[in-house]
């Protein structure tokens, strides 16, 4: 699977690089990592050019965001008209706006290229939690662009198995959200306990 | 502490297992950088192309397409596996070609 797909960025080139990017940026799980670190070792080795490559991998990464950005817009007012029925999921949902209201931006812009497998459906949330079309764009592209360019930039400069190199980087991304998760977690769970004494105590 | 666990039961587990998978995947992290330096040379694959082979072993590429006869010019972006079919011998015996050439290069240098 993974040998055909990187047999196309040779043959097929740009329009490959352009595709793939729309395609897994939209949520499809196809290793687009892999085909961007392809492509940089393919314009080390003199067989594509950079400035077209990341151009065309910067638009077909931000045109498959903008796919998810509008599911979750669509998806998201059906399922909350159906939800806010109900006063309690409405105060949640209410809760959620506010939180992507305040780090929607800097969350849209840092999974773009620290935490890429959670980028997909991050961008459905942020399109069902009504987080401004604008920003959402403007803090995805500057995403996309660290995201195309280091991927480049690291399948440019490592010569070797980049296979090996792309598993090294989902692993680091799998930690931080791993991590992520835990410390978030930990944090509730120290504010759960805090409160639970104190009414322990009274 | 029993009354906690009673009804914080899911997030004092979730808050465990995160653990505990964070901290595996930080080990096999540290696994996979251990082992990724002695591992630097590509193995040959059917999806690269000339070049790519030439840059990952750092050696010019037309000593490459001439051991397998190759218009370099006119078939940059053909992948082994093409040029394999084309000239219809084995991919593993176009790997030895290469790896031949590699090391006359390499030895040469």
């Amino acid at each position: 699977m993974t040998e055909s797909l990187l047999a196309l960025v040779p043959t097929y080139g740009l329009p490959f690089i352009f595709g793939i990017s729309v395609i897994a940026a939209a949520g499809v799980p196809l290793s687009s990592s892999l085909t961007l670190l392809a492509a940089g070792a393919f314009i080390a080795s003199g067989e594509l050019d950079v400035a077209p490559a990341f151009l065309w991998a910067l638009a077909g990464a931000v045109i498959g965001d903008q796919i998810g950005f509008q599911i979750g817009l669509r998806a998201g007012s059906a399922i909350e008209v159906r939800l806010n029925r109900n006063p309690s999921r409405a105060l949640k949902i209410q809760r959620s706006k506010r939180f992507i209201g305040r780090f929607g931006g800097v969350g849209v812009f840092l999974t773009r290229w620290l935490t890429p497998p959670i980028g997909p459906a991050t961008n459905v949330v942020c399109g069902a939690g009504d987080m401004r079309w604008l920003r959402f764009t403007v803090w995805d592209f500057a995403g996309e662009a660290i995201w195309v360019g280091l991927y480049i930039g690291l399948g440019y400069t490592v010569r070797g198995n980049i296979e090996e190199v792309a598993g090294t980087l989902g692993d680091i991304s799998w930690f931080l959200i791993a991590g992520l998760v835990t410390v978030v977690l930990g944090y509730r769970l120290l504010t759960v306990f805090r409160k639970h004494s104190q009414k322990a105590g009274k | 502490m029993k009354e906690f666990w009673k009804h914080h039961k899911l997030l004092v587990v979730g808050f465990i297992a995160a653990c505990v998978l964070t901290s595996f995947l930080l080990i096999s992290l540290i696994a996979g950088l251990v082992y990724w330096p002695k591992h630097r040379d590509a193995e040959m694959s059917g999806w690269m192309t000339i070049g790519y082979v030439a840059h990952s072993y750092g050696v010019e590429k037309e000593p490459l397409a001439d051991a397998l006869g190759v218009e370099m010019e006119i078939r940059r972006h053909l992948t082994l596996k093409s040029i394999a079919d084309a000239e219809g011998i084995a991919l593993p015996t176009l790997f030895e070609i290469l790896q031949t050439a590699i090391d006359v290069e390499r030895a040469d240098k």
